[in-house]
């Protein structure tokens, strides 16, 4: 008893501890322990990443629920939504992709998960 | 009034007779409650993302309407209470700007010719069991 507790304290407070810096250094930039090492903070990622919404450049592109084929694009391979920060959308037209896919995925126009077994 | 648009999907191995039913139905409810029905479109057997009551396809049907809450109350009741609905989700419309909607889905050629006396065989199974 007397033992258990030392060593179930600090393991709780460990755990935001650790997982605090993470998503904040996650997203922002890694100095000097990434991958690169000597590239510096100069290069944080591999790629460009494409910086504007699709449906801002396209003004005829429209967001339907009814079309999956357009919504494909933002669900990944299991069929989760595809985050803001690697799609690129704004703000508002994420709200609609959104929107569009849990619609979809009520019907059966896009699958709620991957491997759904097929009777 | 309020634009309204209706997907539902039927059981794959419906009769002529029981897709007009339903059909009919939803026509009759539009009528009796003074909503005013633009388009009834039949997307054909679909393949669904995944299976709804065992059933891996479906047929799909749009529904494009205008009317009051209690028409729509009224609708998904009957669609609620139908066996031979598999699914149906409704969406006011009334705030998206219209556009053209192409008028027929291109459906890619689902049923195979096989498959359908395995489909009849189940549908004659699945009525006896509610008979």
């Amino acid at each position: 008893m007397s033992d258990e507790r030392p060593t179930s304290t600090p393991s709780t407070y460990q755990r935001p501890a650790s997982s605090g810096p993470r998503p904040a250094g996650g997203p922002g930039q890694r100095p000097a322990g990434g991958p690169g090492g000597n590239g510096g903070p100069r290069k944080r990622r591999p790629f460009q990443r494409r910086k504007v919404c699709r449906f801002c450049a396209e003004k005829n592109l429209v967001i339907d629920y009814k079309e999956p084929r357009t919504l494909r694009f933002f669900i990944t391979e299991r069929g989760k939504i595809v985050p803001r920060r690697i799609s690129g959308n704004c703000a508002a037209h994420q709200r609609h992709i959104t929107e569009a896919i849990k619609r979809a995925r009520n019907i059966a126009l896009l699958p709620i998960a991957a491997n759904h077994a097929v009777s | 009034m309020r634009k309204y648009e209706t997907i539902f999907i039927l059981q794959p191995e419906l009769s002529e007779d029981d897709i007009k039913s339903v059909t009919a139905k939803a026509q009759d409810v539009i009528s009796t409650y003074k909503g005013e029905c633009f388009r009834m479109d039949d997307w054909g057997i679909r393949k669904l993302a995944y299976p709804i009551k065992k059933s891996a396809r479906g047929r799909y049907y749009y529904l494009r309407f205008d009317g009051d809450s209690a028409l729509i109350a009224e609708l998904e009741r009957r669609l609620r209470l139908d066996d031979k609905v598999l699914r149906y989700q409704s969406v006011n419309i009334t705030d998206v700007p219209e556009r053209a909607v192409p008028e027929k889905k291109v459906e890619a050629p689902e049923v195979a010719a096989e498959e359908t006396a395995e489909e009849v065989a189940v549908s004659e199974e699945t009525t006896g069991g509610e008979a």
